[in-house]
């Protein structure tokens, strides 16, 4: 390394730690700055003396100092993922169980009435109908240990059980955390324990001393028919093909705007008159800026022009699109083969008649390919516009997300990990075939 | 001491076979040049010497070590004493010269160290030593690619010295260079047989070479060996057996 | 033949008409929405004010000191009184009567400052949530003095007085708005942000990449199946946009920039895992076979041969991910994961486009530098 590179890096990362040092205010990054200080020197004197350098306990230091600030701006808490495990495994479980299908059922119910609290000493209830069911006790509140057992069962059917209290509010009876379903035994009995949850409803509490009628139901749950799809598999289906469309339209627009905007920032054509050059830098600057501006930002903005919806998120794809197909479009003219050009100018053309016939024929097949690559991009773009209310499968993601919904959240993402890899497929083969 | 090829017999996964039955015994402290087309398993006799290539039967004894039985450890004893140069230099392109030098030494030095890149002193000045014996010691600090093809295989050479070789192998080292820096290289390994009694096994391609190096010739021909004897007893017939019929005989 | 191919393009544009009329319909593209009035409103106000991102404003300042005047007077006149606060103070009678003037004297304000009088009234039964009186205006002067006289109102009498407040409103310096100081706050948490999910990442792709390489790991059957597992879940996990995870994940550890950089971690070690391991596959195995030559063992072979090799190439990616990180880490905060997204969002919600502005033009400076850097940075250490 040469001693200006040596002290531009010294400099460099001199201002950096002092910058951090006055940010952060924390005496051990002043500490850091010394220490980088005398590391240095004692290289530079090394150097000096005719030793072999020796830089790596002032690049050690730096180091701590810039990743400890780091660790400390980006809050790392290297347990949270394992103590707060808990908030995860859902989303585990779920993608190994994603909400596909769904199977027509029936449902047959017995209703036990329940009193809450209980008032006078609890005595076993029986129901009789088709089948028959006995409950251990006919009142109970919240905690208490309950059997039902039942007989006369048809065998193959799940066995749910619901509470609903007096305003009907219905909740699934949970055993460890998990919704409690049993089926009956060939001779037709079953027989369980489960403890009554709080059902009470806010503001309707019955006065001290009585009771209000809650009910225990017993479904017989039967399966009429076949698979099918279920409401979240549909609604994926549907809202990836919106993602497709989205990203569809999104690139087709940016090339149709790009193609002409791209000559207009290529050096080679732009040079010489003022005019012409000023137009190549503007046009090089405002794509350079809109590029850095991630989609997601013009989504938000676009939401806030348009109104939500697909419109938004496309013109948000689009613009990004533009800049950077207008950038990589302008590049691949500035490198085509200059000899076209100069023959067609020796024949008298004009400038447009240049482009029509030396640079166009040269740049369609790499415009093809940029133009396809942009669409695989916008593709996984257009899975998480709808974050900002762009449309697409990312604004029904977000919700369930939001909603801890996670075997939807898993039909979700599987189903965007497919059309994306499908997609990623077929543009690599396609511009495998155009380059 | 010698070195005992015995039946020595390669044949590749896919079916093709590179050496059949070879066997020969090289005394210490001779030249050997091995001769022979392209793909006739010159290269392949050279790497089932220090066993880069597992042969597929026969055996290579050398200072009465078997070494086609030898441990993956004892292996590594054994190598750390063959000298090996290749056509490509095989450099680390990225490394300095001084760290591609050092590393002919990793048989030797501690391994745990060695991973932390830490050589001792000693080891650095015998670098340097070598590095000056084959005249490129202000080049030390300078990245491999940045040298040109005959620097290159010199260091390709300064790596071999560092392992005080007792046997050297050479696989084509002037195929790549200019013949007049052919010349260069051969010296020093010349230097390296005549002054330190290094055996050296040497394939080359250029017969003017093996008259002018070698002491003793070994021709291959689709990994059979054909010819075994004093580089002047070469003459057209043998030269055709050992090349093919429509090879003609230029230089030497 | 040549039929047949007709028949051919004629079905693929049909079907490509079809494809985009379909798509039309579902995106809803209306292009009056960009014009209708309100929209059109709405978009020249957003783009003015990012045209004007705050980053100076004026420092604002405000006096106010009350005194109770009782209305009217109990028993005859009684000198005035000086009420004496940390710095202004107010010389006024501490009771008058209806339809009178009194003399209002004020010292210590900021000189040159706008001074407004009113009467504050409590609650009361005539008026239940209190209320406000303007007095009267003026200036102070240069020594921060004032002098107004103040007529008693018919009113002040029925709710038997009320306080006298006098407050001084100025504009002071220009100064670094906080929007600014904010900004440049969450731009450097962006970088760092962007910075810790490299690091990690390149810290887990590394050793994955062996697991990955064709070269390294596709021998014997168990090895074949780890190498396709490896290439598999790269792949899959590619294809799902960190901000998906980053939503997963700032569940899962709560929200903030820790979450960002999870989810950074992991869209990064799949996209690097894979350039590396590609990498792996592509190296000379000239070096490995020479320095096996020399005795090496199987970690001084990678550590002098293999590494060597691929630190270069490594390096050259490493910086370019950290700069598609840095991009990627000013959205990552709308779902929650940190950096200066999530202020933007907040700020645009809050239709406070000038301070959006701030942060827009923050990102695209930082973004540019970003880009820029690693662009040289990748040339100097081919």
């Amino acid at each position: 390394m040469g001693l200006r590179t040596l002290a531009g890096i010294w400099l460099g990362v001199s201002l950096t730690l002092v910058g951090l040092a006055l940010w952060r205010g924390h005496p051990w990054l002043w500490i850091s700055v010394g220490l980088w200080w005398i590391g240095t020197g004692y290289d530079a004197w090394r150097r000096f003396k005719g030793r072999r350098p020796r830089l790596w306990p002032a690049t050690l230091i730096a180091l701590i100092a810039i990743y400890g600030v780091g660790w400390e701006v980006t809050e790392i808490h290297p347990l949270a993922p394992f103590q707060r495990f808990d908030k995860m495994r859902p989303y585990l479980i779920a993608l190994t169980q994603p909400d596909l299908l769904t199977y027509p059922t029936e449902r047959q119910v017995y209703r036990i009435p329940v009193e809450v609290p209980c008032t006078h000493p609890p005595s076993p209830r029986e129901i009789r109908e088709e089948a028959q069911v006995w409950l251990s006790a006919d009142c109970a509140q919240a905690g208490d240990l309950l059997t039902l057992q039942g007989e006369g069962f048809p065998a193959g059917p799940s066995l749910e059980l619901w509470w609903v209290n007096p305003i009907g509010e219905r909740q699934r009876i949970l055993q460890e955390g998990r919704p409690l379903s049993l089926q009956a035994d060939a001779s037709g009995r079953f027989r369980t324990a489960f403890i009554a949850p709080r059902a009470v409803p806010l503001g309707f509490e019955p006065p001290p001393g009585q009771s209000q009628t809650h009910f225990l139901e017993l479904h017989v749950v039967r399966v009429i028919g076949g698979p099918r799809p279920s409401e979240a598999l549909l609604e994926v289906a549907e809202k990836m093909g919106e993602t497709v469309a989205i990203a569809l339209l999104a690139t087709t627009f940016a090339v149709l705007i790009a193609a002409p905007l791209s000559f207009l920032a290529a050096r080679n054509l732009m040079g010489g008159s003022l005019p012409a050059r000023a137009i190549y830098y503007a046009m090089r600057g405002f794509f350079n800026i809109v590029r850095s501006v991630e989609p997601l930002i013009f989504g938000i903005v676009f939401v806030v022009w348009v109104g939500l919806g697909s419109f938004a998120g496309m013109l948000a794809l689009m613009v990004h699109s533009i800049a950077a197909l207008g950038k990589l479009f302008s590049e691949v003219i500035e490198h085509i083969d200059p000899g076209p050009v100069e023959a067609l100018m020796a024949t008298g053309a004009n400038r447009l008649q240049v482009i029509r016939y030396a640079v166009v024929p040269q740049v369609v097949p790499e415009f093809v390919s940029f133009a396809v690559y942009r669409w695989d991009i916008n593709v996984r773009m257009s899975t998480i516009i709808g974050f900002v209310g762009g449309g697409g499968i990312g604004f029904r993601l977000s919700e369930w997300i939001r909603l801890s919904a996670y075997r939807q959240v898993a039909t979700a993402v599987i189903g965007i990990a497919l059309v994306v890899m499908a997609l990623d497929y077929v543009s690599a083969q396609v511009r495998r075939r155009i380059v | 001491m010698p070195l005992i090829v015995d039946r020595l017999t390669k044949i590749y996964p896919d079916g093709t076979r590179a050496l059949h039955e070879v066997s020969f015994t090289v005394e210490d402290g001779e030249f050997v040049a091995i001769i022979g087309l392209s793909r006739a398993g010159k290269s392949t006799l050279l790497r089932c010497i220090n066993r880069l290539i597992e042969p597929t039967s026969g055996r290579v004894i050398w200072n009465g070590i078997d070494i086609t039985a030898a441990s993956p450890r004892e292996l590594r004893r054994i190598r750390r004493q063959i000298g090996m140069i290749f056509q490509q230099f095989n450099l680390v392109k990225r490394a300095t010269v001084l760290t591609n030098v050092l590393t002919g030494r990793l048989g030797y030095v501690n391994p745990w160290l060695s991973l932390l890149g830490y050589f001792p002193p000693s080891e650095v000045q015998r670098a340097m030593q070598a590095l000056e014996r084959v005249g490129l010691a202000d080049l030390a600090d300078k990245r491999a690619d940045e040298l040109s093809g005959g620097q290159q295989q010199r260091v390709g050479i300064a790596r071999a010295l560092m392992q005080e070789p007792r046997l050297l192998l050479a696989d084509e080292p002037v195929a790549s260079l200019d013949p007049v820096l052919a010349h260069s290289i051969l010296r020093y390994i010349e230097e390296l047989n005549r002054k330190d009694g290094v055996t050296v096994l040497c394939s080359l391609h250029f017969l003017d070479l093996v008259h002018r190096y070698a002491t003793r010739v070994i021709g291959l021909k689709d990994g059979i060996k054909v010819f075994d004897g004093r580089p002047d007893e070469i003459d057209d017939r043998r030269f055709k057996e050992i090349y093919g019929q429509e090879a003609e005989r230029i230089g030497g | 033949m040549y039929r047949h191919r007709r028949w051919l393009q004629i079905i693929g544009a049909l079907l490509a008409l079809g494809i985009y009329a379909g798509s039309w319909h579902v995106v809803g593209i209306d292009l009056r929405k960009l014009v209708e009035p309100q929209a059109a409103r709405r978009a020249q106000e957003i783009f003015t004010a990012f045209l004007t991102p705050e980053i100076l404003v004026p420092e604002r300042g405000i006096q106010r000191v009350e005194v109770p005047v009782r209305v009217p007077c109990e028993s005859g006149n009684i000198p005035e009184t000086a009420e004496v606060g940390e710095g202004p103070r107010l010389f006024l009678p501490p009771c008058a009567s209806p339809g009178t003037q009194i003399r209002i004297r004020g010292e210590g304000f900021r000189p040159g400052s706008e001074l407004v009088l009113r009467w504050v009234f409590a609650p009361s039964p005539q008026l239940p949530l209190g209320g406000e009186l303007l007095a009267g205006r003026t200036r102070t002067d240069a020594a921060g003095h004032f002098e107004l006289d103040v007529e008693i109102r018919p009113l002040l009498a029925q709710e038997g007085g009320a306080r006298l407040q006098a407050e001084a409103r100025w504009e002071g310096r220009w100064q670094i708005s906080p929007a600014l100081t904010r900004t440049m706050e969450l731009t450097l948490q962006t970088i760092f942000l962007a910075l810790m999910a490299t690091t990690l990442a390149t810290g887990v792709a590394a050793p994955l990449s062996f697991l990955a390489a064709r070269n390294i790991t596709a021998r014997g059957p168990v090895g074949t199946a780890v190498y396709y597992l490896t290439r598999t879940i790269f792949n899959v996990v590619r294809s799902i946009e960190p901000l998906v995870v980053a939503a997963i994940f700032a569940t899962w550890v709560g929200f903030g920039p820790f979450a960002g950089v999870l989810a950074l971690t992991v869209a990064t070690v799949v996209n690097l895992g894979k350039l590396f391991s590609e990498v792996i596959e592509t190296i000379d195995p000239g070096p490995v076979e020479a320095i096996t030559a020399t005795g090496a063992n199987t970690l001084q072979v990678i550590r002098y041969a293999v590494i060597p090799q691929i630190t270069l190439p490594f390096l050259a990616f490493i910086i370019y991910h950290w700069d598609i990180n840095v991009r990627i880490s000013t959205v990552v905060g709308f779902v929650g994961g940190g950096g200066i997204g999530y202020q933007l969002k907040l700020w645009i919600d809050q239709t406070d486009y000038h301070k959006a502005g701030t942060a827009v033009w923050a990102i695209i400076a930082v973004v540019s530098a970003m880009d820029y850097v690693s662009a040289r940075l990748r040339e100097t250490i081919r």
